[in-house]
């Protein structure tokens, strides 16, 4: 008997220690729904399990939610009949047009720095980290839900990480956007017409020749940035493309090297890429008269392919100007038909063309230096 | 024994073998869906007729229900049902509109499709390499199954650039500065401009 009691004891001892605590009052977890801050029902003291949602301390949670519709929904207690919601917003029924909705509440007044980024939640800190969420000092982490591809804290759904705004510091956007305005004026009253008479002279074989001449002879850019890059290999291959370009292709005229798997899909190189596989950053965005969209990294990285262009080696000066320009006029043009390309392909259909082309220029460069 | 080896087998490569029927029907849809919308631009005359004629192939194609949701990001917990509807319906204006203004009536491009890759569960990715008017791209399609629905594309990635990712960008700066009612105007802005 006293046997028995003892085990009864320890197995009463065990349960103590080892019983998930209840939150205490003041310490509940929240997270936020279209109902705003909900409190979260913890599960023997855990949160849900492969969640990705982001829990917050309620001592984090602001008692003036800047949801539209923050109101804590009260739950568990079963109701005979569903109080109506409170809305922020009389809803008319009939109009198709799109009801008010306030402003979030400028308590994490966004700086215009920010606008590229996913809009915080609210003030507080996340509690419950996954894979893209950033740590917070202001509040420990609890637990962490780790996974190894995994959507980002404030995701829509599981599959959500498709979404993730290209980031980049852009702190003189003002200046930006009145370069962007400025290039637009120019790329439509002196660029598109430009582009247009050389489209009308030249046919599309010639322009093609053009293109592949210049390509050709941007041979050194590409060589050099791909032993900087420690890619032999490619270098290998780029030396190879050129031969077989600048021979069987009469000069680079034609493209022959396409004819070979290897060749056709060697990625192109440069100073900027070469800058981030070395691991420097972006740096900020800058909008550069006609040449347009850079980061400073790149910027710089301009300057390192400028130096290596073969183009570039004709000193100027006396006659040696005088087959300068004639030398580098076609590689200008036809610069300016293909950044033409690639300006409307950006900024056409584009809800904010400015963010839009920065963008398409973040990403287009960060698959470039990922290559 | 050698049944309960062959059984084993069958146990051990039963999941590998749904992935990879997966990877195909996911394929399968993708380069069917393209070759529709080849069609069309090969017996289209006008943008027009070529935007009114991809239409129909593009709305059972992608999911522009998850696309909007994903392009829009966590604003999108404030939007209100009637709201969330009319995004959606712009949306989709705009991205037909995009995905057409990339063909040029006649001009025909030369796709060739990669192997797929199963990402994720449910979650395919197909690469292709299209050359097109004398340049060449290298277009990512993302499929999945939203709502158990069978395949839809959910995202196109053009040289690196992704729609949803890019549209992400605008539409955040957008909700910040004045909420829904922002982002719905901004999209019925861009949706009812004239095509360039």
């Amino acid at each position: 008997m006293n046997t028995r009691r003892f085990a009864f004891y320890l197995f009463g001892a065990f349960a103590a220690i080892f019983a998930p605590e209840a939150p205490a009052e003041g310490n509940r977890i929240y997270t936020y729904t279209s109902q705003g801050a909900v409190p979260v029902d913890l599960n023997k003291g855990r949160l849900p399990k492969n969640s990705y949602e982001t829990y917050y301390l309620e001592s984090a949670v602001p008692n003036q939610p800047t949801r539209p519709a923050a109101t804590p929904k009260p739950k568990a207690t079963p109701k005979p009949k569903p109080t109506p919601k409170p809305k922020a917003t009389p809803k008319p029924k009939p109009t198709p047009k799109p009801t008010p909705v306030p402003k979030p509440t400028p308590a994490p007044k966004p700086t215009k720095a920010r606008a590229a980024e996913p809009p915080a939640p609210t003030a507080p800190a996340p509690i419950v980290v996954s894979k893209k969420s950033s740590p917070a000092p202001s509040a420990p982490p609890v637990k962490s839900s780790p996974k190894p591809a995994g959507p980002p804290a404030d995701a829509l759904d599981d599959l959500d990480d498709y979404g993730d705004a290209p980031k980049i510091a852009d702190p003189i956007q003002p200046v930006n956007r009145g370069v962007f305005w400025l290039n637009h004026q120019l790329y439509t009253y002196i660029a598109r017409p430009v582009s247009k008479v050389y489209r009308t002279i030249l046919p599309k074989p010639v322009r093609t020749a053009v293109h592949n001449v210049y390509d050709n002879v941007e041979y050194p850019v590409r060589v050099v940035n791909h032993l900087l890059q420690g890619q032999p290999g490619r270098a290998d291959l780029e030396t190879r493309k050129f031969l077989i370009n600048s021979t069987a292709g009469v000069g680079g005229i034609l493209k022959v090297s396409d004819r070979f798997p290897d060749l056709a899909e060697l990625p192109a190189a440069d100073t900027g890429q070469t800058f981030a596989k070395w691991g420097i950053g972006h740096g900020p965005y800058l909008v550069l008269p006609v040449i347009g969209p850079r980061s400073a990294r790149d910027t710089v990285g301009l300057a390192g392919d400028v130096a290596l262009n073969p183009l570039t080696w004709v000193p100027i000066g006396g006659v040696a100007q005088a087959i300068s320009i004639p030398l580098s006029t076609p590689n200008t043009v036809r610069n300016v038909d293909s950044r033409l390309n690639a300006y409307d392909a950006a900024t056409e259909n584009a809800v904010d063309p400015y963010l839009s082309l920065r963008g398409s220029y973040i990403q287009y460069r960060d698959r470039a230096a990922s290559k | 024994m050698k049944t309960f080896r062959l059984l084993l087998a069958l146990v051990i490569l039963l999941p590998f073998g749904k992935a990879v029927a997966s990877t195909a029907d996911a394929e399968n849809f993708l380069k069917k869906s393209v070759g529709e919308v080849v069609d069309v631009a090969k017996k289209s005359n006008n943008t027009e007729t070529l935007a009114a004629g991809v239409r129909p192939i593009l709305l059972k194609t992608i999911s522009f229900d998850a696309m909007t949701r994903r392009a829009v990001g966590p604003g999108w917990r404030q939007f209100s049902e009637p709201e969330k509807k009319e995004a959606i319906a712009l949306f989709t204006t705009l991205i037909i509109r995009t995905y057409s203004s990339k063909f040029t009536p006649g001009e025909l491009p030369d796709v060739v499709y990669k192997a797929a890759t199963e990402t994720a569960p449910g979650r395919v990715e197909v690469s292709s390499t299209t050359l097109y008017k004398g340049s060449r791209y290298e277009v990512v399609y993302r499929l999945e199954q939203p709502e158990g629905k069978g395949w839809r594309v959910t995202d196109v990635v053009i040289e690196g650039v992704s729609m949803i990712a890019n549209y992400r960008g605008q539409f955040d700066a957008q909700f910040v500065s004045g909420g829904a009612a922002a982002v719905l105007g901004s999209l019925k802005k861009s949706a009812t401009a004239p095509a360039k």
